[in-house]
């Protein structure tokens, strides 16, 4: 009987100063998605495919299961206005290489041959030389 | 009490995660509590008590509610993930030195009862500290704590009077004294 009050006490005063750690406050929802991982991290998330071309437009908010219509979606004028621009400015840059490789001119009077530039005549010759030697 | 525990695990044993929510909610406290006195580590000690949940989930149907109650099967489960930890962190001595070094330190907060006490606490074996904690503070009898860590009855009892000699003396501090002179 005195044991069990020994113990009886002993167990008390252990357990008050035998002190842990508070527990983080996320440790529990960390656990519920490793022990069993729902389908999807938001509830209607990730079921259906997105309506954008682009991974991750559509979805902001949690809007992806509303009844919009992903043709007229705002976000998707978007997209299409940024692949048209792409177009563009990627063509523009075509033009300019293309103009800057432009081939040798060819000169058919003394008044043209003097409206060359100096890198345009060195091609000129360059090009009439080559041609007459391999002749 | 013992029966909603058996018939939550019986429905996380056919994956009802409202049935492990629940779980969590009644046990998660307490195993994380078990495994940090052994581990004296908190976020290791998060980690187990996940781990225990993990395996509650896969061992579920596995789980038999006429031999025992849930709540002592996932503290032994506990136990056994706690030391396998610390067995584990063995090589990297560093590490789980300057962990425990962390936590001896005396918290400001506490008293110098409690500080005391973990002062005794962080000199005992984790299996020591494991057999304490599942004897005093989790009501295992001596055979289940004996069953738990692998032993026979009396190599526990040997461990738990030279553990609660060493934690009078650090929580009856005066009486020492008093014995001394």
């Amino acid at each position: 009987m005195t044991n069990n009050n020994d113990d009886t006490e002993f167990t008390h005063k252990l357990a008050n100063s035998w002190t842990v750690p508070e527990i983080s406050t996320d440790a529990k929802s960390r656990l519920l998605n490793a022990a069993l991982p729902s389908p999807s991290p938001l509830k209607g998330e990730g079921t259906t495919p997105s309506p954008s071309p682009f991974k991750g437009e559509g979805r902001a908010e949690g809007k992806s299961e509303g009844k919009h219509n992903p043709k007229t979606h705002p976000k998707n004028n978007n997209a299409r206005w940024y692949i048209a621009s792409s177009a563009l400015a990627a063509g523009l840059a075509l033009m300019v290489f293309i103009s800057s490789t432009k081939p040798v001119q060819n000169p058919s009077t003394p008044t043209e041959m003097a409206q060359l530039s100096d890198d345009e005549l060195l091609n000129y010759v360059f090009a009439t030389t080559t041609l007459e030697e391999n002749n | 009490m013992q029966q909603l525990d058996d018939r939550l695990a019986e429905q996380v044993a056919v994956g009802d995660r409202a049935a492990l929510a629940q779980l969590v909610d009644r046990h998660h406290a307490q195993i994380y509590r078990h495994a940090c006195r052994i581990v004296r580590d908190a976020p290791l000690a998060e980690d187990i008590a996940q781990d225990v949940f993990v395996k509650l989930c896969s061992g579920a149907a596995r789980f038999d509610a006429e031999r025992g109650a849930l709540l002592p099967w996932l503290l032994r489960i506990t136990t056994n993930a706690a030391l396998d930890a610390k067995r584990a962190l063995k090589p990297v001595s560093d590490l789980s030195e300057a962990n425990e070094l962390a936590d001896q330190r005396p918290d400001p907060h506490a008293t110098a009862e409690s500080n005391a006490v973990h002062a005794v606490i962080a000199q005992l074996p984790p299996r020591q500290r494991a057999a304490i904690a599942l004897f005093y503070l989790e009501g295992f009898s001596m055979t289940e704590v004996a069953d738990t860590l692998g032993t026979n009855s009396k190599a526990i009892e040997g461990l738990l009077s030279r553990g609660k000699t060493a934690l009078q003396a650090a929580l009856n501090p005066d009486a020492q004294k008093g014995y001394a002179a």
